[in-house]
């Protein structure tokens, strides 16, 4: 049987051969990266004894991959398994970790599906390295505190990329996208909901126990009352928002009487900015 | 992988495999004293145990022997205004290993996040030192004007 060899994720990226290696600036040594000694790990130290046969023979009743890959890959310093989930000792004492930008939708455009899936490992370790560290650095500054973003976002873009593959070649193949089914319907007080679809051997009428849970659309009076109701808060909310941004843009422009009209309207499409900057509101009082 | 929704099984398909894996892990220090063989860990909400077991197996090449998984309340804290809010639920996992395995979870000390915070207060001091020295004396003004 063959299987991966036990090492740190650090040698994966190398794997993935890549001009942009963003989420480990230098790879450091394997010793200088462990954390505990090489005698905490004691099944891998002992290797080329008589008795280490013995104890890969007991093993491997057990479990047949585990024994292997310590038997085959067991260097003497070797970085201990669970080292992986901690930031490596030559950054405990930085106070800030710098680190390159997240990986493009472009720049993985590019990759080929094996590279892809052994990224998505790298990325997932490195997640879960930043999470156990978080949890350690409770109520502290953590340094570097921007790598977990950029390593979501990188898996976010990556998903993306997938789907996009994966779509294209169910369209390609069977003139639908692969992807599960969903629609939207009216649930009982006349909002929408999305439903995810599925296959049932009842028809949707005579299935009870789904009707109590999900009771179906009426017309009704009380309904139509809710909803009136329910659309006058949110067109309440909305007058609310929008002088509130009038407020915002008026003191802007007493502030700053030459800012960009064209950036103003950009960001805020609902308002007419040449009328506003007109008003006696929007007038500096120094400027007379 | 087309969506993150939970891939339907129906009897007769073949065994579902994921690919590409959302779940996390994080390792946590017990609260109380355990062998060097069982590590502790918080997991994403979604995840069974024998999810866990293959997690780890199959990703980090650990030597698992077996996971149990247990669902945990939020905290509820109050705030300084009174109001009391719910923490989100957590999942917990507690995995065994094999008995060579010696694992003992690492003193990371929290030096950096506390000079950063120290580094931050001394520039804040000393730039309010500056603006006052800078704006002590400025005649004709009146009391109120100065911050």
């Amino acid at each position: 049987m063959v299987s991966m060899p036990v090492k740190y994720f650090g040698t994966l990226l190398n794997a993935v051969s890549s001009p942009l290696r963003s989420f480990r600036p230098a790879l450091v040594n394997a010793k200088a990266r462990c954390i505990h000694t090489s005698s905490v790990w004691e099944k891998e130290s002992v290797s080329g004894d008589q008795k280490s046969t013995q104890d890969v023979t007991v093993t491997t009743a057990k479990d047949t991959s585990i024994a292997e890959t310590t038997s085959e890959t067991a260097p003497t310093d070797s970085p201990h398994p669970m080292d992986v989930f901690f930031e490596p000792k030559d950054n405990w004492d930085k106070l800030d970790i710098v680190v390159g930008r997240p990986w493009a939708k472009e720049d993985l455009r590019l990759k080929s599906n094996s590279d892809l899936h052994k990224l998505w490992y790298v990325l997932l370790k490195e997640r879960n390295m930043l999470l156990t560290m978080r949890e350690i650095f409770k109520f502290n500054i953590i340094p570097g505190p921007e790598r977990l973003y950029k390593v979501e976002e990188s898996m976010k873009n990556l998903e993306d990329v997938v789907r996009e593959r994966n779509k294209a070649y169910f369209e390609l193949e069977t003139g639908e996208s692969g992807e599960r089914k969903c629609k939207y319907e009216l649930t009982r007080i006349g909002l929408w909901r999305m439903h995810k679809m599925e296959q049932h051997t009842i028809p949707k009428r005579l299935n009870k126990k789904w009707l109590e849970k999900y009771p179906q659309y009426i017309e009704d009076d009380k309904v139509d009352e809710f909803l009136t109701l329910y659309k006058e808060k949110l067109l309440n909310k909305k007058k609310r928002n929008k002088v509130r941004d009038r407020m915002i843009v008026e003191s802007l422009f007493r502030r700053f009487p030459n800012v960009d009209k064209q950036l103003l309207q950009e960001t805020y499409p609902e308002l007419d900015i040449e009328e506003i900057s007109k008003s006696e509101k929007a007038s500096s009082p120094t400027v007379q | 992988m087309s969506t993150r929704w939970y891939p339907l099984y129906q009897r007769g398909n073949p065994q579902l495999r994921v690919f590409l894996p959302n779940f996390w892990m994080k390792v946590v220090k017990p609260k109380e004293e355990v062998p060097p063989n069982v590590v502790h860990f918080h997991v994403s909400n979604e995840m069974t145990e024998y999810d866990v077991r293959n997690y780890l197996k199959k990703i980090y090449n650990l030597p698992v022997v077996a996971a149990k998984v247990e669902m945990k309340n939020g905290n509820i804290v109050k705030n300084i205004k009174g109001f009391v809010t719910k923490e989100n639920d957590y999942k917990v996992a507690y995995v065994t290993m094999e008995k060579n395995f010696k694992f003992t979870f690492p003193d990371v000390p929290l030096k950096p996040g506390m000079e950063l915070l120290k580094q931050s207060q001394k520039d804040n001091e000393k730039t309010k030192k500056a603006l006052t020295e800078k704006y002590q004396y400025r005649p004709g003004l009146p009391g109120w004007f100065q911050q």
